[in-house]
């Protein structure tokens, strides 16, 4: 039932309060209210929103932030080696994972501090999934956004040092696609829900395994492989239908699908470089 | 698992999915992690999907963040196999039973009926942190490897408040012994452990341990070598059932398994098993249900654990009822008494390494199942007699398993570098080298080196 102003009801409170063991993670209960009405924006705030939230996690986190002793150690009872087994799941390399989950301790503990109140990561945490689920998303953040990224530039700068030159970038798709084969394939990829959408992404772009795509998705892998099946297929067929409608013969527009435009932007670097060569100059990688 | 080759996307669609832009902005821990445990209601997962299919960092974030496999709750899918609707499959599955009763009765034979164990503990609500199930795998008939589609294979729902429903017996779990009605007169032992491999009963209720593992090859189409199928076996005639019935049942707390009580009597026992084995078989015809999706990158050594959701649509009930239903346990070859885990160790398996992972199969390596590790243990050496699987890997690890590897303990006797060689020549005589050139020798059975 949809609650004016975003006031959670105080029946409701009470019941997530002593539900949430907030008590004893330090919070009171006008603390407590306040999270509730914080985590939920103005306009989606309803009882079901509420019921459906973590609480209990929610008060812990939020008892870490305010620096509740008991808080913390409840937090790293439960969170301590979930926490290093997940940095390691994700680097894939002992001394990443220890240098990943220990970045993002310092930054749950707050290690910055703003008017005298630390600021921790924890604060961010709204309760909608677990809090487990919540600490390996930011840690999977932290390394996909920082650290790898880091690494990147850093094997960057020691090849620059090493005296290896770079030429800039050769554009990657020089060649544009055929207007009407993009619009024709942007048609048929729009009459796709978003998650046919992912899950083609996922599957072909990332080239993840049906297992890895269903998991994501909390579905069976066998959904995964019937759908990319019949996805792929349906793709073609209405490329092709659209291609032959605006004229093309099929055999034409069949070629026209397989054509890939970085394939195109690899003759022009071809091209770069036998210039370069010619000129003296240093080719492009 | 096997991966249909990845061909079929025309590359101007390839091209255009690539080019994309995300546009909106990147969803936050929150709407991801809600996101991942199906916490989100529809127009919101929509939108995290509609900038998931057009940003490459936000689905590797995604893919990142996915918990390991013996610690996920597995989703079913909510619409059942096939994209059928609830309703339909269980009378589909009714429909269908009827017609695998006297397959069931036909593959049941007397002394099997001792070895049927009651379902006990493995279907407590545990918490999704549960520890990972250490069920044995179960032996299981050419049905039950079929029906393991549906059986063995506890998915729960992450966003299911009823908590997930572990299907297989955690490390609290005791074993059950199981006595063949001909032969013993057990007394009643503590029967919690998954029963044997039962043409599987209700895949949800069965957290597929194995499950975790096993499924991994199921996932990706292979028919599962074997899949314990944790039913409540009722085990016709025997006494000690009524004890463990209602042991089991005190132990069940999902509405699924509440309904498992194994019926003390040996008629009803029976008859349920029959019924369990009917829907496991009924479930097998109509289809896949959701199972545990395990992918070797996971995280802990032991056997993962799936988990069952209780959920309040059909498949919650055809578990219920696959929960009263007892399946019969595979016949074994030996008439002493058993516990599932001895069952599971009776089958025949076949492991190697692969690419470092450690992998075993049932059905003489058409299939092949791995075993998840904490971290990523690269494994080097592997050798198994019956139940006794001994591998070693990168950095002098040692791992050991006297239950044919549902569970499995660290060995560490002094060795250094990669334990690349790994021999007994008998039960109690072993060999190991590493890559530094040493050799350790033991004859007694590995205690000592």
């Amino acid at each position: 039932m949809p609650v004016a102003k975003n006031t959670a009801p105080q029946g409701l409170v009470q019941e997530l309060y002593s539900q949430s063991r907030a008590q004893e993670y330090g919070l009171s209960v006008a603390a407590f209210t306040r999270l509730l009405e914080a985590v939920t924006k103005s306009g989606s705030a309803s009882e079901a929103v509420w019921r459906a939230l973590k609480v209990e996690e929610l008060a812990l986190a939020h008892g870490c932030v305010a620096g509740n002793e008991h808080a913390w150690d409840v937090f790293l009872g439960r969170y301590r080696e979930k926490l290093y087994d997940a940095a390691r799941h994700i680097t894939r390399e002992e001394s990443s994972a220890r240098e990943l989950a220990d970045s993002l301790y310092a930054e749950l503990f707050g290690t910055r501090t703003q008017d005298g109140h630390r600021i921790s990561k924890l604060e961010s945490y709204s309760g909608r999934g677990s809090l487990e689920g919540w600490l390996r998303t930011v840690l999977a953040q932290e390394w996909v956004n920082r650290f790898r990224k880091q690494r990147r530039l850093v094997s960057l700068e020691e090849r620059e040092e090493a005296g290896a030159q770079f030429v800039a970038n050769a554009p990657e798709e020089v060649a544009a696609m055929d207007p009407a084969v993009s619009a024709a394939t942007d048609q048929a990829l729009s009459e796709l829900s978003a998650e046919d959408r992912y899950i083609l992404a996922a599957y072909y772009l990332d080239d993840r395994t049906l297992a890895e795509v269903a998991r994501t998705l909390g579905v069976h892998e066998s959904t995964i492989s019937r759908k990319v099946e019949r996805l792929a297929h349906k793709l073609r067929k209405d490329i092709l239908a659209q291609l032959v409608k605006g004229g093309m013969s099929r055999r034409q527009a069949e070629e026209a699908m397989e054509v890939d435009v970085r394939d195109l932007a690899v003759d022009v670097r071809k091209q770069l470089k036998k210039q370069a060569h010619g000129q003296g100059l240093p080719a492009p990688e | 698992m096997t991966d249909t080759p990845k061909s079929g996307l025309p590359k101007v669609a390839a091209a255009r999915l690539r080019a994309g832009g995300g546009g909106s902005v990147h969803p936050d821990a929150n709407l991801l992690a809600a996101f991942s445990e199906k916490a989100l209601p529809e127009s919101e997962r929509e939108q995290v999907l509609t900038h998931l299919a057009a940003c490459a960092d936000c689905r590797e974030i995604l893919s990142l963040s996915q918990p390991p496999v013996e610690e996920m709750q597995m989703a079913v899918e909510r619409r059942g196999w096939f994209g059928l609707r609830p309703e339909f499959m269980r009378w589909a599955i009714v429909g269908a039973s009827a017609t695998v009763v006297v397959a069931a009765v036909l593959l049941m034979k007397p002394e099997q009926r001792s070895n049927h164990v009651p379902l006990g503990e493995e279907f407590s609500q545990s918490v999704p942190q549960s520890a990972p199930a250490q069920a044995p795998k179960a032996q299981e008939s050419e049905e039950s490897k079929r029906s393991s589609a549906g059986s063995a294979n506890a998915l729960a729902d992450k966003g299911t408040k009823d908590g997930p429903v572990t299907g297989y017996l955690g490390d609290q779990r005791e074993e059950v012994a199981v006595s063949r009605l001909a032969k013993k007169n057990s007394a009643p032992a503590a029967m919690m452990a998954p029963p044997p491999p039962a043409p599987g009963v209700s895949g949800r209720a069965m957290g597929g341990v194995l499950g975790g593992v096993m499924t991994a090859d199921r996932l990706s189409g292979n028919r599962p070598a074997a899949t314990p199928a944790p039913m409540v076996m009722a085990d016709a005639g025997n006494e000690h059932k009524q004890a463990t019935g209602s042991t089991a049942a005190s132990q069940i707390p999902s509405a699924q398994v509440a309904e498992s009580q194994v019926e003390a009597r040996n008629d009803k026992a029976e008859a349920a098993a029959s019924q369990g084995f009917q829907l496991a078989q009924a479930k097998e015809k109509a289809g896949e249900k959701a199972r545990p999706d395990n992918s070797a990158d996971s995280s802990k050594f032991n056997v993962a654990t799936g988990k069952s959701a209780a959920k309040d649509d059909a498949a919650s009930l055809e578990l219920e009822a696959a929960a009263r239903g007892r399946a019969p346990a595979k016949a074994t070859k030996s008439s002493e008494a058993l516990t599932y885990r001895k069952a599971f160790l009776d089958a025949e398996r076949t492991w190697r390494i692969a690419n470092g992972k450690l992998q075993w199969s049932l059905d003489a390596g058409k299939t092949w199942h791995g075993i998840q590790t904490n971290g990523d243990v690269k494994f080097l050496s592997v050798d198994a007699r019956q139940s006794s699987v001994w591998a070693g890997g990168a950095s002098g690890v040692v791992m050991r398993s006297a239950d044919g590897g549902a569970t499995w303990v660290p060995v560490e006797k002094g060795w250094s570098g990669d334990v690349v060689y790994l021999k007994f020549e008998d039960a109690k005589r072993g060999v190991l080298r590493t890559s530094s050139k040493e050799e350790w020798f033991t004859e007694d059975g590995g205690a000592t080196w």
